[in-house]
């Protein structure tokens, strides 16, 4: 799993690319405390993501937790139709805004603030 | 086993009869191998009553050596549970089927 | 009248990667096989014996419809090659052709009809050698085998229509289809105890589950506590869900364990396999908390593998301070060191094992062999459940044996192979027919044979 960290003014945009799964998960649950300590809104672009298990979508769901309680917030970008269908039957679909793509998800964000 | 053997032209039509496994293996060597040998063989089921991989080890052996002379082994009047054998091995994939024999032997010349 | 039913792999292949240990007349709609609404279609029109063409052959599908006592007609089988034409199926089934009118179905399609209305005229009253089309088949009529060669359109208008079964989508649609509107058209498993709610035998459904109709369960399905079925579900057989989860406008198919706490909804799931109507696209999921496939293990299973751990392990008794007195002697010798990954199953699992005894060309490697020390390792693996004790030859894994083992009913590797004890070239055709052969013939006093035998073998080579 590739990670790549930019920072937009009060949100931070992260890049992930690869397979959201047992191997990558722990690497991913660790990491997110460190972005959501530079910025407390997250953009995960899931463009490159190609599958996300429930150890993926556990180490996103602990970051949103992370997120919320200080006051931020964790969405996501560019979910391919592969990834979307786990958000879909665990619910997750509810719990994380997601935008179509990263400069929409970024502008209406911002205009938020 | 019993095994009938008729010849015209390159065709050669084998009639078997009775259980085809390892012990009858020998005999329908012996008796596929000719002076002349034809390029193309029916073999006609209808009478087997059991095939083991004996029986079938030899149907693929027989189908080689045609091979080699540019020819083929088709099977005909294939019994249902001799047939489950065949898909079982798969060996439906190697062997072209008819329910005619006369058919199977029209189908040489068809196609040549 | 005869009905000839007609398929190829390659008719089908945006099925063959989702529903892949299904054959294509084996995926169900509504929790019926494809081919049994055709089946049906063919005995209301007043046919009384079918024959099914395929190319591929398919257990499961055998198993099922077997001679067709179930239906009170004659099913047979024959095969075909890819891509024989029409001409070359009649040759081939000359004399199933020729007696009678016939009705042949080719390729992949659903037929909608209604087992009320009647279908006993529509062949008589209409010319010989006519077809109906859809993209994916075609259905064609005539007095007469001969007549099918020279074919018309339909012109007379029938009471069914084709609709094609290409993609994924279709099974869906299909499936939703038949639920919402055509439950009563034709004959679906299982009873109703409400309108629009079809229940299989030997199902279980846990406490406070709501059923929202129209839905079909099939036998031995298991509901969990608090899940929520339908509208518009269709659970299979053997499935599993787990709590609190909500099935609507879903497929669920046979075997299938669905986690705690989902939702599905616009979706159609196989063992590991998820598949998103509205996003027309699928994932192989296989996750043990979302979907998974349910190995299905009967209680001889458990008997089998208690007597395959056991022999084993005598053996292993037997073998074992020979092996170790052996590793002491050979210490220092030229050793083989490879690890060997081999198909554990059909569905493609791997298993290693690793070798490291002397070359087996010198005097101690000879020996080795010829005391079976070369199978300790792999009995090893039979008393952890692995492998069985005698069983095939274990496949080696690469890309081409996976075609092979993806097509082997059968497979199961053991420490002593089948075709080890007839000396049959490795890798030939002679093999491989009698691996399938042995495999889908397993015996007990079949195996003890080939054990021993391969025993004597070994010992002879060293005399």
């Amino acid at each position: 799993m590739k990670k790549e960290y930019h920072k937009y003014k009060k949100l931070g945009l992260i890049h992930l690319s690869g397979r959201l799964d047992t191997v990558e998960a722990g690497d991913l649950k660790e990491s997110l405390p460190f972005y959501l300590n530079n910025s407390k809104r997250l953009l995960l672009d899931l463009g490159q993501v190609s599958y996300m298990d429930s150890s993926g979508l556990g180490a996103l769901l602990s970051g949103l937790k992370k997120a919320i309680a200080k006051d931020g917030d964790i969405r996501l970008a560019n979910v391919r139709p592969k990834v979307k269908m786990t958000l879909e039957i665990t619910g997750a679909d509810r719990l994380f805004k997601s935008y179509p793509n990263v400069a929409g998800g970024l502008a209406a964000w911002s205009s938020e603030l | 086993m019993t095994i009938t053997k008729i010849i015209t032209n390159d065709i050669a039509v084998i009639t078997l009869q009775g259980r085809f496994d390892s012990a009858a293996a020998d005999q329908f060597r012996k008796a596929v191998q000719h002076d002349f040998l034809p390029a193309h063989y029916v073999i006609e089921m209808e009478g087997v009553n059991y095939i083991d991989s004996g029986g079938l080890g030899c149907l693929v052996s027989l189908l080689r050596q045609a091979q080699k002379r540019s020819g083929t082994v088709k099977i005909a009047r294939i019994p249902s549970k001799i047939f489950y054998a065949f898909e079982l091995t798969r060996m439906n994939r190697i062997f072209d089927m008819y329910d005619d024999t006369g058919m199977a032997v029209n189908s040489f010349t068809a196609t040549n | 009248m005869k009905a000839l039913f007609h398929i190829q792999q390659s008719d089908t292949p945006e099925l063959k990667d989702f529903f892949a240990e299904t054959h294509p007349w084996m995926v169900k709609i509504a929790n019926k096989p494809s081919l049994e609404y055709l089946l049906d279609f063919a005995i209301l029109s007043g046919c009384t014996e079918v024959r099914l063409v395929m190319d591929e052959p398919d257990l499961a599908l055998r198993n099922y419809f077997g001679g067709g006592e179930r239906w009170g007609i004659k099913i047979s089988y024959a095969s075909c090659s890819e891509n024989d034409s029409l001409d070359q199926l009649l040759t081939k089934n000359t004399r199933f052709c020729d007696s009678e009118p016939l009705l042949i179905l080719t390729g992949l399609f659903f037929i909608h009809y209604h087992k009320d209305h009647n279908y006993q005229d529509w062949q008589r009253l209409s010319a010989s050698g006519m077809m109906l089309h859809c993209s994916t088949g075609t259905l064609l009529y005539g007095k007469t085998g001969n007549d099918l060669r020279y074919l018309s359109d339909m012109r007379k208008e029938v009471d069914f229509t084709l609709s094609p079964i290409r993609s994924l989508r279709d099974v869906y649609d299909l499936t939703m289809q038949v639920l919402t509107f055509e439950q009563e058209h034709y004959v679906l498993p299982g009873y109703g105890p409400e309108k629009n709610i079809l229940i299989g035998r030997n199902v279980e459904i846990g406490r406070q589950v709501e059923l929202h109709p129209p839905l079909i369960i099939a036998d031995d399905a298991i509901l969990l506590g608090k899940t929520v079925v339908g509208p518009n579900a269709a659970i299979g057989k053997g499935a599993i869900i787990d709590r609190g989860t909500t099935i609507s406008n879903a497929v669920v198919t046979d075997h299938t364990y669905l986690g705690k706490g989902l939702t599905l909804s616009k979706k159609m799931v196989n063992g590991g396999r998820l598949f998103s109507a509205p996003d027309n696209d699928w994932l192989n999921l296989n996750d043990d908390l979302f979907v998974r496939i349910i190995e299905p293990q009967g209680a001889s299973y458990f008997l089998r593998s208690a007597i395959n751990r056991l022999a084993a392990l005598l053996l292993l008794v037997f073998l074992l301070p020979a092996w170790i007195l052996f590793k002491i002697a050979t210490c220092f010798t030229e050793k083989k060191n490879h690890t060997t990954t081999c198909f554990k199953n059909k569905g493609g699992n791997l298993f290693s094992y690793t070798y490291d005894l002397p070359v087996r060309e010198s005097v101690a490697g000879r020996f080795c062999r010829a005391l079976s020390l070369n199978k300790v390792q792999l009995l090893v693996k039979v008393l952890s459940g692995t492998i069985s004790l005698v069983g095939n030859r274990p496949v080696p894994s690469s890309p081409e044996n996976l075609l092979l083992i993806q097509t082997f009913d059968h497979y199961h590797p053991g420490a002593f192979g089948y075709s080890e004890a007839q000396q049959l070239t490795p890798g030939s055709l002679e093999e491989e027919t009698s691996e399938r052969f042995f495999a889908a013939n397993r015996k007990i006093a079949n195996d003890i044979r080939t054990l021993l035998n391969i025993l004597i073998k070994n010992l002879r080579t060293f005399v």
